[in-house]
């Protein structure tokens, strides 16, 4: 059975109690201030804040992994490319035969890799704490129409839903002999046996899924009693707009002159 | 020389998901009609996954018709074990019936006579040759499940699984596949028949396996298996509806299968 494209953290922390608008505005102040912010110190000091935070919320042993995974290729991929390529590379760092790899470019491709680091930190910051049901519940209580918060909660349940249809689907072509590995020609050949089963199945999945939305009242213009309330203190609302200050700030004090 | 041998076989999902610990899974089984019965979540697809690679058994071996399957793929397997999936719509994708019946072989390489003839062959005994031109979602469900084991059949494997293949079956469709399956048996196949459908597996099955929370708890002929009521009933199932009323009216041996009943029935008069 699909868990839903959720991953969420089970935990009781501080983070994880908070208003999920809360934490949807820290997100974002977080990746703003990330790209706003002019050196590499300071995005260090913001990578180094969300770091405090997902320790602060246990969730930094399942972080690191995935954070790793996704940054090692990213990082190395802009080391390579700006420290050899960078139109501003005038400074060797480290001769390597023919080429050179330039201090101006690795300068960048560092700036760069801790920005990304500070906004794949507050994503998983945000879905490790947050349920996405909860995301959409506080959406809906804020006036966002039933429908949209379905269509948000159900694409996340969908995608995995699919993930797992196509698992079937290329279990059930190659028991009847259809080489999926090997050659990029191969695999090709292997695309369309595997993709029609799961748009039609999918188109149809979509079908049964609104008529069994229908025929539960899913239309109906009724007043809608709400599953859960999310507690929304006055404390968290001077929070968020605290945090949703820091960015005019931010902008405001480069243009001043932040270095 | 058994079609199917299992020796000590584990196997964990990712995750370390166990569903056969130690000492494994032992089994051999020779050609004829065998179902594998047992509760939901009891590893039923998970070994026949294993049968053809899909799976990969963390320990132990398994070799089918005299084949290790470790030193083979998925699409090379597939030649040996014939895998009717239990919902058709994961495989249809052709624009005839025909042609997805022909999928299989043509995949395999065969030489296009020997694929025309092992599809006529099966059309015929699934009973679709009417429908060789129709658009497989043109056909009910149950059609789609017939095409799923006609593509099953045109493989020509000497194993063949077929996953709740009785599942939206009418009383009709089940006598034809109760012939097919006897058809089957007789050209030497090994026929595997994953069910929960235990009034199928009597009249169609003569030996069974159980396999509850992973541990396979017999292996032999049906007649023996429905005769523990306890181990049935443990695996999540029930009797057929005419062992059950043979057991109420106290015919011994239990009766296993419309005939037998009828047989007990007709010498008590």
């Amino acid at each position: 059975m699909p868990r839903g494209l959720s991953i969420y953290a089970e935990g009781n922390s501080a983070l994880h109690r908070a208003h999920p608008f809360t934490k949807g505005t820290l997100t974002l102040v977080a990746i703003a201030i990330g790209f706003i912010a002019p050196s590499l110190a300071w995005v260090i000091a913001v990578a180094v804040i969300l770091l405090g935070l997902l320790t602060l919320a246990d969730v930094i042993r399942r972080f690191v992994p995935v954070a790793l995974g996704i940054l090692l290729p990213i990082t190395l991929l802009l080391l390579i490319v700006q420290g050899f390529a960078n139109p501003a590379n005038r400074t060797v760092f480290f001769p390597l035969g023919p080429l050179s790899l330039y201090r101006e470019g690795l300068a960048v491709a560092l700036l760069a890799a801790a920005r990304i680091f500070c906004l794949i930190s507050a994503t998983f910051l945000l879905s490790f704490t947050t349920r996405p049901a909860d995301l959409a519940e506080a959406m809906m209580q804020r006036g966002l129409s039933p429908r949209f918060g379905y269509v948000v909660q159900s694409a996340l349940q969908i995608i995995p839903q699919s993930l797992e249809s196509a698992a079937r689907i290329r279990d059930a072509q190659r028991a009847r002999g259809l080489e999926t590995e090997g050659s990029l020609l191969l695999r090709a050949r292997a695309y369309l046996p595997l993709l029609l089963p799961l748009v039609l199945s999918s188109l149809v999945a979509t079908q049964e899924r609104a008529m069994a939305l229908e025929v539960r009242g899913f239309g109906l213009s009724v007043h809608r009693y709400r599953r859960v309330v999310l507690p929304d203190t006055g404390v968290q609302r001077a929070l968020r707009w605290f945090l949703v200050a820091l960015v005019p700030l931010a902008i405001g004090a480069r243009f001043a002159g932040w270095r | 020389m058994p079609d199917l041998r299992l020796e000590q076989v584990t196997f964990a999902y990712p995750g370390d998901v166990r569903v056969f610990g130690p000492p494994g899974l032992t089994l051999e089984l020779k050609a004829g009609a065998t179902a594998l019965v047992g509760e939901n979540g009891a590893g039923k697809t998970t070994l026949t996954k294993l049968l053809n690679g899909l799976l990969r058994p963390t320990t132990g071996n398994i070799v089918v018709a005299g084949q290790p399957v470790a030193e083979r793929t998925v699409a090379q397997m597939a030649a040996l074990v014939g895998y009717a999936f239990q919902n058709p719509d994961d495989q249809l994708f052709q624009r005839t019936v025909y042609d997805e019946v022909a999928f299989g072989p043509r995949a395999m390489k065969r030489p296009a006579e020997r694929v025309a003839v092992a599809v006529k062959n099966a059309l015929e005994r699934c009973g679709l040759s009417q429908e060789a031109k129709t658009h497989p979602h043109d056909l009910g469900l149950p059609d789609r499940k017939w095409v799923t084991i006609a593509s099953a059949l045109a493989a020509e494997s000497p194993v063949v699984v077929l996953d709740e293949p009785t599942l939206g079956q009418d009383w009709a469709a089940k006598g034809r596949l109760k012939a097919l399956v006897k058809s089957m048996v007789d050209s030497d196949r090994l026929v595997l028949i994953v069910t929960h459908d235990l009034d199928f597996v009597a009249e169609a099955c003569s030996r069974t396996v159980v396999l509850t929370r992973g541990v396979i708890r017999y292996v032999g002929p049906t007649i023996s298996a429905f005769a523990d009521e306890g181990m049935i009933h443990e695996a999540g199932l029930d009797l057929p509806s005419t062992t059950r009323l043979g057991l109420a009216l106290g015919f011994q041996p239990v009766p296993v299968g419309e005939g037998a009943f009828l047989r007990a029935i007709g010498s008590k008069r």
